[in-house]
């Protein structure tokens, strides 16, 4: 079953809206490399790049590209089969309907997260290869970056399953999902303004928890305390298992009334 | 796979879409052979089917399938194949793939799921069209990969609605005679279908469902052939040259009617004799006269079929 949807996520004309996004951070980063190139611009130092890509990686990357990235993955994956009317192929397997959507949910998980991490990669390599002369081999090798590129991994790949869990969810719950993210989308980017018991409820929140690098959010922002590490952790793998019950439940009473019939 | 009691029974049980009924207070219970379920277009026969598999979730009652319910599926389609009417597939599947992968599903290694749909496809006649995608099948293609599917695990039984639909004569009688060949093997088939022709041809035992209800159950021979002679069969076939096919059939005795559709691609013929009409069919097409890509039973006119046959009025709840 993986391999099939892994085949359906990547081999069909519908990924490339979802892989081009993915990869919209690769592209401005190297627009900007051929800028600075061009004007002959002074490079900057490596701690400076850090915290650009610091920035980068919690506003654009993690708050629209895999936000959008996986709704674009998960809203679809159960969603996509009723409106392909395919879903009783599943449906007519032996096999338990919670064990379908976990499949499908990992089905994602692995789709985006080797998606978005192949993004993070690159962009890292944008970031810092230019500069192994000027500091940044020490950074990588001897410094915390390494630490840093193996974080930014792995919160990406939270991400995915943290949103993941919640567009799988809003697929198999609501007619029209579009709304429903809109307002996740506000939610999760004015975050930063939320009072901190509110911030809680989110999954940006615990993303940015786990960031090596802390990324100043403006004179409007309420500041709250950064949950550790493995909270932050646990809360998102918990929001996701709690999500995917919710889905499972959902699916179990599933019937195949496609449109038209 | 194991063997269970091959008995679907459905006990009291309705189905409403919102406030539209699918089908009212069903009692039935059916056993080994074949069974039809008969009824025109809208009638509850998908629904039946669809409940049975547990697609769909009965309002009321309760659905078993061999003593397993259709919320157990893990063990249900251990012993239920389905080979539904939707005609619509996992994007750019193959044939080959929507076996083998269904199979693969049921949790068999790669090497035995590999000869079961072998073996599934070859009893269909699909060997050689297995490894292009099924969305350029035609009507009849689909509907024998549909049934490859259904019938690749053994199942003790076996669900089919309207499975006749599109095939050609030769790939119709091959599938009858698959059928007959469960059936004798002391396995369960439900067939569905609004053509009394094909019920008659295949069943040991009818259910007429009209209007969500069950009007009247029981064996169907000898029906067919006291109706035979007053009330023709229509068939619509698509094929080539249907000009060429309608001067030719137009010379037998039993066709009262041919006439070419309006895009010119096939012939509705209404025939007193549905089984010399096929023979000759297959008989114009194996002397090439013209290529048949579909033969599609168009006869609607069911109600009048049931208020001969029963000797009430449609709809009546029995």
């Amino acid at each position: 079953m993986l391999g099939l949807e892994l085949r359906k996520t990547f081999l069909r004309p519908r990924a490339l809206p979802v892989v081009l996004v993915a990869f919209l951070p690769v592209a401005l980063l190297a627009l900007r490399m051929l800028a600075t190139r061009l004007q002959e611009l002074p490079a900057q130092g490596v701690a400076d790049v850090a915290q650009t890509y610091g920035i980068l990686f919690q506003l654009f990357f993690l708050r629209l590209v895999v936000f959008f990235g996986c709704f674009g993955i998960f809203t679809y994956l159960i969603r996509g089969e009723m409106l392909e009317r395919s879903l009783h192929f599943y449906f007519l397997a032996p096999l338990r309907r919670d064990v379908f959507v976990v499949g499908k949910y990992l089905a994602g998980v692995v789709a985006g997260g080797v998606l978005f991490g192949l993004s993070v990669v690159v962009q890292l390599a944008l970031c810092f290869l230019p500069r192994m002369t000027m500091g940044g081999r020490a950074y990588l090798l001897g410094g915390p970056g390494a630490g840093q590129a193996a974080a930014y991994l792995g919160i990406t790949l939270l991400a995915v399953a943290g949103y993941g869990a919640v567009f799988l969810a809003l697929g198999l719950t609501v007619k029209n999902p579009m709304i429903p993210a809109a307002l996740i989308l506000g939610w999760e980017w004015l975050n930063f303004l939320l009072p901190p018991a509110l911030k809680k409820i989110s999954v940006i929140h615990y993303l940015q928890s786990l960031c090596p690098v802390p990324v100043p959010h403006g004179p409007f922002a309420l500041p709250a305390e950064p949950t550790p590490a493995w909270l932050a952790l646990l809360g998102l793998l918990a929001l996701a298992g709690v999500l995917l019950v919710v889905a499972a439940r959902r699916a179990r009473h599933l019937e195949i009334l496609y449109a038209g019939d | 796979m194991s063997t269970v009691a091959s008995v679907l029974l459905f006990e009291n049980v309705s189905k409403f879409y919102g406030e539209v009924l699918g089908v009212n207070r069903i009692d039935l219970a059916i056993g080994p052979g074949i069974t039809s379920l008969v009824g025109p277009n809208g009638s509850g026969k998908t629904t039946l089917m669809n409940l049975a598999t547990g697609l769909l979730r009965p309002t009321e009652g309760r659905v078993t399938v061999g003593g397993l319910s259709p919320d157990d599926p893990e063990r249900l389609f251990e012993q239920v194949g389905y080979c539904t009417q939707f005609d619509t597939y996992p994007r750019g599947i193959r044939g080959w793939d929507f076996v083998h992968l269904y199979l693969k599903l049921h949790g068999l290694a790669d090497e035995p799921a590999r000869e079961r749909a072998q073996r599934a496809i070859e009893r269909v006649g699909m060997s050689e069209a297995a490894s292009r995608r099924v969305a350029g099948y035609s009507k009849g293609m689909k509907q024998r990969i549909k049934l490859a599917q259904a019938i690749a695990h053994d199942p003790q039984v076996l669900l089919l609605d309207e499975p006749l639909n599109g095939l050609d004569p030769l790939a119709r009688s091959e599938v009858i005679e698959l059928l007959r060949s469960f059936a004798a093997a002391g396995r369960t088939i439900v067939v569905s279908s609004h053509i009394l022709h094909e019920v008659d041809e295949l069943s040991d035992r009818v259910v007429l469902v009209h209007g969500g209800y069950i009007v009247a159950e029981g064996a169907i021979e000898g029906v067919r052939d006291e109706m035979a002679g007053e009330r023709p069969l229509a068939v619509l076939v698509r094929c080539s040259r249907p000009g060429a096919l309608a001067a030719r059939v137009f010379a037998e005795d039993h066709v009262v009617e041919a006439r070419i559709d309006p895009d010119g691609r096939g012939l509705l013929v209404r025939t007193r004799s549905a089984e010399q009409f096929y023979l000759l069919l297959n008989r114009l097409a194996g002397e090439g006269l013209v290529e048949v890509e579909a033969v599609v039973p168009a006869d609607e006119d069911v109600q009048a079929v049931y208020q001969y046959l029963i000797g009430v009025p449609t709809g009546t709840a029995s």
